[in-house]
């Protein structure tokens, strides 16, 4: 019986703890729209893209705060606070009601999107191009609803590309980020900069082109130490591989490897406590937070811009389907704003913000791959 | 006045009597060796003194005031100490470590290993042991093994030290040298039990021999006043008419052992005939387990050749049975049955792959129930429940049940190991017959056992093993209790 | 204590009474496990009606949504459900199945989830760049799944009965050799996908879609034939142990491997099929994973039914039967559970469930002497 007992006491603490992240409970549309939205397994909590892309739902469009397991009206400031504020004046708030459905597994996306669309969400976001193939199906078989897809084109079984009239798609630029990262890295660093990839995959082979492209741009003669840790979730992964970068004598590390990054910045941490005068840069979403002395600044993928947009867009009945693609000059893409100190710190972040203006304008073109960077040749000053 | 002394001491385990009203006293400095067949009940009478067994009936008085011993710990208390056959130490820790074990000198909590190095130092000083007391225990011999358990013992500050079968498991060399140390802590005051069936090291041990047979001790001697001869007489004890069986009408050899060495077997050489049954006597583990399992297949030899009705070579034990052999294990819970299977299932165990158990690939569960009813019936099994977990019947039903399913199907040879074994008296009788008529039908039957009354009554020829060899070969007209018994404890010269 | 030859009526209740008897200690931890849940759920969401509204929009997501369909809603609404709970059934009733295959000959396989990932791969891989026709391609990545599954069993098998490294150990350590090899190299490397113009895909190409588990009730719900495959595995491996020579010799080997080798019986060869069979099933849940839903091998397959596979055939008693009807009950929970996050209750609500109710098995005894207590065993036996 005592086992008995102990197992329900485990249940009891296990439902607790359930309960922390209740979702939301609206079944209805209101007089407000309703907009649902499917994470991918990472869920909430993942500190990079669902979080980013719930931001932009429910704080920036909807003006409201998941806690204690429902959502709550946030207050003006608070909500202003979560925008940067070169956006400020831009995401007003949208009279909308998120609706957010977690993914267990893999095979619940096309159910989840399905039942979120069954509770007549106006618009259904899938975050991540891990829900592509079930975005591309329930777009299919309901016609009537509304898709936003976010990091992914729809493609069809053999990659190309497939318009769905439903569907809006979301891709970024990350090479043009990456470039700005690496104009700064390259003013910051004398000789040796490190980049950190996670999978090798073109995606992030994106980031590494356009980081180099930026580094080669501002500091030609310095060198740029490659490593991949073949991972996205595993810290230690990117810790190694991080101190490894960092005994070579990297003296800026890079990072686009998920999970792994937080392995990353906490390598570059632990150098900086033991004396080195080394940096880390973060990707996604602001990293500043992990290590504020230690990360100098990070690639954000405005993911939240992207899902505020999509909702701005269906409250004044200008969601259109098709392929969006965000850089620098649509604000897809930026830098998080740099507050550590270090030499010629003004010369050097005027010098990052006209390279912006001149990639704003178009005057200058971004290699998002190997071969355009073995062409790129860097503006001469 | 002696300071211990066992008065009327009876015990039984189920209908078994292990002990039948034992007196023993023992005074300090003695050294008593208790002497006795295996089962005779010497073990029993000395956990009952350490605690391990409550006795049923009698008392035990420990320097004449009546002492209440339920756990060793109360026996250690009383200065009493018993070293096992099987050791009880922690292979993992040190000397140190074990001797201290349960009584650790203790800082804040914490083991005080320098104080207990140095009392162990001590204990082995003044008792005169040389060990290396941070040795791992795992990493000392077995001689070494035993000293420790005794200094763990002396180190309890013990006066009485019960040594169960100390030699069994030490070379010659560890045995002199064991001896000669408890002899010296006799003189010094120290009362030990020898329990052994070695009967030279007792004659030349002991001050004191007590004689246990069947739960009774029969007799007590002095060294000076008997023989080897003597003592295995009184060991053996007088015995009853033998049952009138059959004379055997020996056929064809089925089985025969060329030169053959397994584990403690060595370089055995014999032959099994039809219509007979082969007795195989010896005390326990000196060979005869092995013999059993080379025949059956358990068991590939180390050595020699093996022909088994007809086959030359390796056996595996789905061999034996498709040749025909069958076995009645010793442990039939282990080898012979799984617990929870049910009757029926147990029933097919071994001849499931042919009719009636078996229809092609699948299993004929209507023929299968109808052997099993005809094989209960048969054999006598209680409760006649073919669908009841075999774990679940008695042992003696549980045997006629391995016994009946090992004699059906017209198998030739029957290895039987201690087949009774455990069983009240109407089942002995009953597997008993079953044997015999399986005999008188022209099958071959060996028949290991360490009840030697058992082998004598059931044996048309009997080969006696000692220490992994034939030490003797009698036909029926030539059995004779004392010089069998005499050649089991390995005394060859009559 | 004579068997009396029971009249059919007799027979019936008998067997009934067997029967209830032998699934208490599987079916109270589970009902206790869902009673603890919803009084949980009540107690810390707001009342006992939110419960129901959770509880019933979990049954509604595993049976199809009877009331809407009753409003008039297209039968999608029962179909869809059943897809998905039919799925996860047919997922966790194979690897239950594999587990409980390697439990009867007496080894705990904790390497379902490796086997399953390499089975997944193989369905993956044959299905893509193999072109044959329907009626063969399908079946021909069923066999490369049982097979790449079964050879990733039959490691930790032989390391057994060779070196006596013990099964947990090595099939455990083979799960990791799995994600390593296949999910950290493989998948994003070698066999990742091709596409066109500098699009990137995640996971392994498409199968071509004759490869694919035919869907049951059309493109409307994702009902396919899988759990066909699954509920088959079951009865045959149920017929396999109980009516057959081979799965009685798997008992034995299981129950008393010394005395089965006395009987005769090859307990290696045993314990090796036993063990290839056991990597086969996880396998083929692999492959209804790829063929079924996935039509690919994911970037990451992210869901560890290999190790829901242990809960089943612990929950199930290692019945192939009680695994099926274990996991069938688990599949529609984890399907419809998903619908309780509208209600504010967390995404592993039915891992929950499902792990309460293993921890209750676990108690076991508790449960046989209940049974003792309410269906007293009749002397004599069935």
């Amino acid at each position: 019986m005592r086992r008995v007992l102990l197992g329900v006491l485990v249940a009891m603490s296990g439902c607790k703890k359930a309960q922390d992240s209740k979702a939301p409970a609206p079944k209805e549309a209101a007089a407000t729209r309703l907009v649902g939205l499917v994470t991918d397994i990472g869920g909430r909590g993942d500190q990079s893209f669902n979080d980013s892309a719930l931001r932009g739902l429910e704080a920036w469009a909807a003006g409201v705060a998941f806690k204690g397991g429902a959502h709550a009206p946030l207050p003006p400031a608070a909500r202003e606070a979560t925008i940067p504020p070169e956006l400020r004046a831009r995401v007003r708030p949208v009279a909308v009601k998120p609706l957010v459905v977690q993914s267990k597994v893999q095979e619940d996306y096309q159910p989840n999107l399905q039942l979120v669309v069954d509770q007549g969400a106006g618009l259904v976001i899938g975050v991540g191009f891990a829900l592509e193939n079930a975005v591309e199906t329930v777009a299919k078989q309901n016609p009537d609803a509304r898709f936003l897809l976010i990091d992914s084109p729809v493609l069809d079984a053999k990659g190309g590309l497939l318009a769905l009239k439903n569907v809006r798609t979301v891709i970024f630029k990350e090479h043009e980020g990456s470039f700005l990262a690496g104009a700064l890295a390259g003013l910051v660093a004398k000789e040796r900069v490190g980049f950190v990839g996670g999978m090798e995959i073109p995606l992030i082979k994106k980031f590494e082109a356009g980081f180099k492209a930026g580094v080669k741009t501002t500091n030609p003669s310095a060198r740029v130490l490659v490593q991949y840790t073949g991972s996205f979730d595993n810290v230690q992964h990117g810790k190694q591989a991080g101190a490894d970068l960092l005994s070579k004598g990297a003296e800026v590390v890079f990072h686009a490897a998920g999970s792994d990054g937080s392995g990353v910045i906490q390598a570059v941490k632990e150098a900086r406590a033991g004396g080195a005068a080394v940096f880390a840069i973060g990707v996604d979403s602001d990293q500043a937070h992990l290590a504020p002395e230690a990360v100098l600044t990070s690639m954000v993928k405005r993911v939240d811009l992207a899902v505020w947009q999509a909702a701005a867009d269906l409250e004044a009945g200008a969601l259109s389907g098709g392929d969006v693609i965000m850089g620098l000059a649509e604000g897809g893409v930026t830098l998080a704003p740099v507050t550590l100190d270090f030499p010629g710190k003004a010369e050097a972040l005027a010098k990052v913000e006209a390279l912006r203006a001149a990639v704003v304008s178009g005057a200058l073109a971004v290699p998002a791959n190997d071969e355009a960077l073995q062409t790129f040749s860097p503006p001469s000053h | 006045m002696p300071t211990i002394a066992l008065r009327g001491i009876s015990k039984r385990f189920g209908s078994q009597v292990a002990l039948r009203d034992v007196s023993l006293e023992l005074g300090r400095g003695e050294r008593v060796a208790l002497v006795g067949e295996n089962g005779a009940g010497k073990s029993s009478l000395m956990n009952v003194l350490y605690g391990l067994y409550a006795a049923d009936t009698g008392e035990v008085r420990v320097d004449g005031r009546p002492a209440r011993i339920r756990t060793p710990a109360d026996a250690l208390a009383l200065g009493i100490g018993m070293v096992h056959q099987h050791f009880t130490l922690v292979p993992t820790l040190t000397v140190t470590e074990n001797v201290v074990l349960g009584r650790e000198p203790t800082r804040v909590g914490q083991l005080d290993l320098p104080r207990a190095r140095a009392e162990v130092l001590a204990t082995c000083a003044r008792f005169g042991f040389a060990l290396d007391v941070d040795a791992r225990v795992d990493a000392l011999t077995v001689g070494s093994q035993q000293k420790v358990e005794i200094v763990k013992a002396l180190h309890r500050g013990v006066s009485t030290l019960v040594l169960d079968e100390p030699t069994a498991v030490l070379t010659p060399q560890e045995a002199d040298e064991l001896f000669t140390v408890t002899r010296r802590l006799s003189d010094e005051g120290l009362t030990v039990v020898l329990i052994s069936h070695k009967l030279k090291e007792v004659l030349a041990f002991a001050t004191r021999i007590a004689v246990m047979r069947r739960g009774e001790k029969v007799a007590e001697v002095r060294p000076a006043e008997t023989t080897p001869e003597s003592l295995a007489a009184l060991m053996v004890g007088p015995r009853g008419p033998r049952p009138a069986s059959v004379k055997a009408a020996p056929g064809p050899v089925v089985a025969t052992l060329h030169r053959v060495s397994a584990g403690r077997l060595r370089e055995v050489s014999c032959a099994v005939r039809a219509g007979e049954v082969l007795g195989i006597a010896g005390v326990d583990g000196n060979g005869q387990r092995e013999l059993a399992e080379v025949l059956t297949g358990m068991r590939v030899p180390d050595d020699g050749a093996l022909v088994v009705l007809g086959q030359r070579g390796a056996l595996t034990p789905g061999r034996a049975r498709a040749l025909g052999v069958r076995h009645v294990p010793e442990d039939r819970l282990r080898h012979a049955l799984v617990t929870d299977f049910s009757v029926a299932e147990n029933a097919a165990l071994g001849r499931h792959r042919a009719p009636p158990f078996a229809a092609g690939a699948r299993i004929d569960v209507a023929g299968r129930l109808a052997e099993t009813q005809a094989l209960l019936d048969a054999h006598d099994v209680r409760p006649r429940a073919p669908h009841l977990r075999a774990g679940a019947l008695s042992g003696g039903n549980q045997q006629k049940l391995v016994v009946g399913r090992e004699l059906a199907g017209a198998p030739k040879l029957l290895v039987a190991v201690q087949p009774t074994r455990g069983l009240d008296l109407a089942a002995v009788d009953a597997v008993r017959g079953r044997l015999l008529d399986f005999r008188a039908g022209g099958g071959a039957v060996v028949l290991v056992s360490l009840d030697l009354d058992e082998v004598l009554a059931l044996s048309d020829r009997l080969l006696v093993v000692h220490d992994g060899r034939v030490t003797g070969e009698f036909p029926r007209e030539a059995f004779d209790e004392r010089v069998i018994g005499r050649r089991m404890l390995g005394v060859l010269d009559a | 204590m004579l068997e009396a030859t029971p009249t059919p009526p007799g027979r019936l209740r008998r067997a009934a009474r067997e029967l209830a008897r032998a699934a208490l200690p599987s079916v109270a931890p589970i009902l206790t496990s869902l009673l603890v849940c919803f009084v949980a759920v009540a107690a810390l969401r707001g009342g006992v009606a939110v419960a129901v509204d959770a509880f019933l929009a979990m049954t509604w997501g595993a049976i199809g949504d009877v009331p809407r369909l009753l409003e008039g809603a297209s039968v999608a609404v029962l179909l869809r459900p059943w897809g998905e709970s039919a799925t996860k059934a047919a997922l966790l009733t194979l690897t239950g199945l594999s587990v409980a295959a390697a439990f009867r000959v007496g080894l705990f396989n904790i390497g379902a989830q490796g086997q399953l990932m390499v089975g997944a791969l193989a369905a993956a891989v044959v299905g893509a760049a193999v072109e044959l026709p329907a009626a063969l391609h399908g079946p021909a990545c069923l066999l490369a799944a049982a097979l790449a599954g079964g050879l990733y069993a039959l490691g930790p098998a032989l390391l057994k009965l060779s070196r006596g490294v013990h099964e947990v150990i090595s099939t455990i350590m083979l799960n990791w050799v799995a994600v390593a090899l296949i999910e950290n190299w493989l998948v994003p490397g070698p066999l990742r996908a091709q596409v066109g113009g500098g699009n990137s895909v995640a996971g392994t190409a498409q199968i071509h879609e004759t490869a694919e588990l035919p869907r049951l009730v059309g493109e409307v719900s994702r009902l396919n034939a899988g759990i066909l495959l699954a509920a088959g595995a079951a009865v045959v491996l149920w017929l396999w142990l109980a009516r057959f020579v081979g799965g009685y010799e798997w008992r034995a080997a299981g129950l008393g491997p010394e005395a089965a080798r006395a009987a005769g019986i090859d307990v290696r060869r045993t314990v090796l099929r036993a063990m290839l069979t056991s990597g086969a099933l996880a396998g083929l849940a692999g492959a209804v994973l790829v063929l079924g839903t996935e039509q690919r091998y994911p970037a990451t397959l992210g869901a560890p039914y290999g190790f829901d596979g242990i809960a089943m055939a612990l929950i199930g008693q290692g019945h192939p039967l009680g695994v099926l009807a274990t996991s069938t009950l688990f599949g529609g929970l984890r399907a419809g559970g998903t619908r309780m996050q509208l209600f504010g209750v967390h995404k592993s609500f039915p891992e929950l469930i499902q792990g309460l109710a293993l921890l209750l098995v676990a108690a076991r005894l508790v449960w046989t002497k209940l049974a003792d207590r309410w269906l007293p065993a009749r002397e004599g036996g069935p």
